[in-house]
């Protein structure tokens, strides 16, 4: 080309030359303007690509963040690190409702107070446009967010999810006295916030999601604990759960009744609440009774029991109460629990499952109660019969043994006494009677073990007979003579458990004989035998040596010797007040020392005549 | 002259014991108590009166209104001294070794005894030969 330009050129004028190399000026400066031309877009597309990474990068890290306020943390401050504003606002607010979530960066201070005003001022905007999805404005455009935020200039995006009926507004701007150091917000930007907007919003749906499983979990975490707690006191269950309903469910009070009690425990959230006044203007009965079947009712149930709860809401913006009835397997009410809430709107459907969930506890806790002092009672009873039976087994050893270790001392004692035939006729007859001692001793326990174990059974009884054998038999015994004076009712004929009267009989007659009182002249036992409506009644009296007062009552204990004088086995009164017993009767002792004793039987019987 | 005390409520093995002593050949006095109390009120005049102690007691445990064990406690809240030299063996038909082991914990018991009462065993105490197994 130059080759021919020079040849040209040659042959040009000078005009003509003049006039090309105008020419060539002018064609110059068009490609200096279409390089600048490009330069510009290059420029502009450099940071759109800024912009979508930094997007990206607030994807990865929205992805991460698991609590709505931590997100709206990092959206307001994204707003400063993608679009390179002084600084940044995220809300996200529920339809229909006054509360909502802000966040607003270091860059500027809001009082707290001033956050509902921006909301507020936020929304009315949008009012007003409901068209646009993102409105930019300058200095004088918004006087009222001027005197909020010194702005110079501001872009608000507006994003709706429709499904979580969620809002969300994004804000970001440049202040005043700032504006020289920023570049003015160009419409690329503009179109990138209305992106990054759509981009929050999507995110936060997702995220509810997620909030919402936490918070579930949160909640069963909470309810498991407080239901691990349930101890032995009722009172201590109750006040879990107040934590629970004012924590978790946000109830302004709650109350418990036991079916029992006159008046329901209530609890309060906090002092401010005005519950005292709704308690004492009766409002609270009035609010339960207002509640009827009709009203929501939902039956939360398990093997133990089931709690109904009845939801009053009648209207949504006025106090409302959830009860829920604790109510025990067999369909009998134990009580109930109530949830008071300053609007229905705040109780979701999940709350009122957790109400019904607390009910159903309560009623499993109290049935383990009712089911826990009986097995106490249960076990004290078997502690107590069990340390007997130990007693019993020591003493009936012992009881066996003594008249058998006698035996073998007198055994050894004709062994060294050889030859002196005094001496062993008279250990003969200890023997003897220590044989007799252990057959008594074994006897006793056979009709101990006989009236425990025998079924009742009434025959014909010769009452008389008995006395009178019961006295033969003890008096060879006794050292002293004792007379016997029956007084007998005529004509009497009964039928009752004989063998067990005739053990009661020899027990009380043998101690009247064994226990007179050697001082005096007429040892006598005097029996009085007479019918009284329904009941037999025998007094057996005697001027023995009688019982001190201190030990009356304890001379029907098991093994207990109130003397020393004989050698008795202390089961003898055991036993008779065991078949008294058995027998719907009863033994009574009266007794003064050195006045004597009387025994007084009352037994029903089955009288003949 | 020494002095030893049966304490037994069952007068049958006082009976035993004092005829088992009497073929021993130890030549003391033996005096027979049916109740733990009444023979340490006789211990307590004697203390008091400065009369002759007993140098040995054969004790039961199981016994009414004060058994073996309320009398070694009563005896341990007397003035130790005069009582240093009673020497008490305890005479019981127990085999609760918890019987056994609490009758050691009083210094005064030197040794348990099963009933009946033997005449070696007795001569061994008698003479000093007695030495628990």
């Amino acid at each position: 080309m130059n080759k021919y330009v020079h040849t040209e050129l040659r042959e040009l004028s000078n005009e003509q030359l003049l006039e090309y190399a105008r020419d060539l000026q002018m064609r110059v400066g068009k490609f200096a303007s279409v390089e600048q031309q490009l330069i510009n877009i290059r420029d502009r597309l450099d940071a759109e690509v800024v912009i979508h990474k930094q997007m990206n990068a607030f994807n990865e890290r929205a992805f991460q963040v698991n609590a709505s306020n931590a997100f709206f943390q990092l959206v307001a401050e994204s707003v400063l690190d993608i679009f390179e504003f002084e600084f940044g606002i995220a809300i996200q607010y529920q339809k229909g409702q006054d509360d909502f979530i802000l966040f607003v960066t270091e860059g500027i201070n809001i009082p707290k107070l001033a956050h509902h005003c921006l909301t507020a001022a936020f929304k009315e905007r949008f009012e007003k446009q409901p068209e646009s999805k993102v409105i930019q404005l300058n200095k004088g455009d918004w006087p009222e967010m001027y005197s909020l935020i010194p702005f110079h200039q501001f872009i608000v995006a507006h994003a709706v999810s429709n499904e979580d009926n969620t809002g969300i507004y994004v804000a970001g701007g440049i202040l005043e006295k700032g504006a020289l150091n920023y570049r003015a917000i160009e419409p690329q930007r503009v179109n990138a916030f209305e992106l990054f907007s759509k981009q929050v919003i999507s995110h936060f749906s997702s995220h509810q999601k997620t909030f919402r499983i936490e918070k579930s979990e949160r909640r069963l975490t909470a309810l498991a604990n407080t239901f691990l707690g349930f101890g032995s006191v009722p009172l201590e269950n109750i006040s879990n759960i107040t934590t629970l309903a004012f924590e978790m469910l946000a109830a302004d009070f709650v109350f418990y009744k036991n079916t029992g009690s006159e008046e329901p425990i209530v609890f309060f959230r906090s002092e401010n609440i005005d519950g005292k006044a709704f308690i004492d203007n009766g409002d609270l009965d009035l609010f339960y009774r207002s509640l009827s079947l009709s009203d929501q009712e939902t039956v939360v149930s398990n093997k133990h029991g089931y709690s109904r709860y009845l939801i009053n809401k009648k209207d949504e913006e006025s106090d409302s109460l959830a009860i829920s009835h604790l109510i025990r397997h067999d369909g009998q009410l134990t009580g109930m629990l109530g949830f008071c809430f300053s609007s229905m709107l705040n109780v979701t459907q999940e709350d009122l499952q957790i109400i019904g969930i607390i009910g159903s506890a309560i009623s499993v806790e109290e049935k383990r109660q009712v089911v826990r002092n009986s097995l106490i009672s249960k076990n004290n009873e078997l502690s107590k019969i069990n340390g007997e039976l130990d007693n019993f087994v020591y003493s009936v050893s012992h009881d066996l043994r003594t008249p058998l270790l006698a035996i073998k001392g007198l055994v050894n004692l004709i062994d060294l006494y050889q030859g002196d035939l005094n001496e062993n006729e008279d250990f003969f007859k200890l023997i003897a009677s220590s044989i007799d001692r252990m057959d008594n001793t074994i006897i006793e326990i056979l009709d101990y073990s006989r009236n425990a174990r025998l079924q009742v059974r009434p025959e014909l009884v010769d009452l008389e007979k008995i006395i009178r054998n019961a006295y033969d038999d003890v008096r060879f015994y006794a050292n002293h003579p004792v007379t016997l004076e029956l007084f007998f009712q005529d004509g009497i004929r009964f039928e009752s458990d004989r063998y067990r009267l005739n053990t009661v009989i020899k027990n009380v007659i043998g101690n009247a004989v064994k226990y007179a009182d050697e001082t005096k002249l007429n040892s006598y036992v005097r029996v009085n035998v007479f019918r009284s409506q329904l009941n037999l009644i025998i007094e057996i009296s005697d001027n023995g040596i009688g019982i001190e007062a201190s030990n009356l009552e304890k001379v029907f204990e098991m093994f207990f010797r109130a003397s020393q004088k004989t050698t008795g086995t202390g089961l003898g009164l055991y036993i008779s007040k065991e078949i008294m017993i058995k027998l719907n009767g009863s033994i009574k002792l009266e007794s003064l020392v050195g006045q004597g004793t009387t025994t007084k039987i009352s037994l029903p019987v089955i009288f003949l005549n | 002259m020494q002095y030893c005390y049966l304490i037994d409520d069952e007068p049958i093995f006082n009976l035993i014991s004092s005829k088992i002593i009497n073929r021993s050949g130890w030549h003391g006095e033996v005096r027979v108590f049916i109740s733990a109390r009444t023979a340490f009120e006789e211990i307590k005049m004697h203390i008091a009166n400065e009369g002759y102690l007993p140098d040995f007691i054969f004790l039961d445990i199981r016994m009414p209104e004060m058994d073996g064990f309320e009398f070694l406690e009563e005896l341990n809240n007397l003035p130790k001294d005069p009582l240093k030299y009673i020497r008490v063996y305890m005479l019981s038909s127990s085999l609760d070794q918890k019987d056994i082991i609490r009758s050691h914990q009083y210094p005064m018991v030197k040794g348990f005894l099963s009933k009946p009462m033997d005449i070696q065993t007795i001569k061994d105490i008698f003479y000093n030969k007695f030495t628990e197994l």
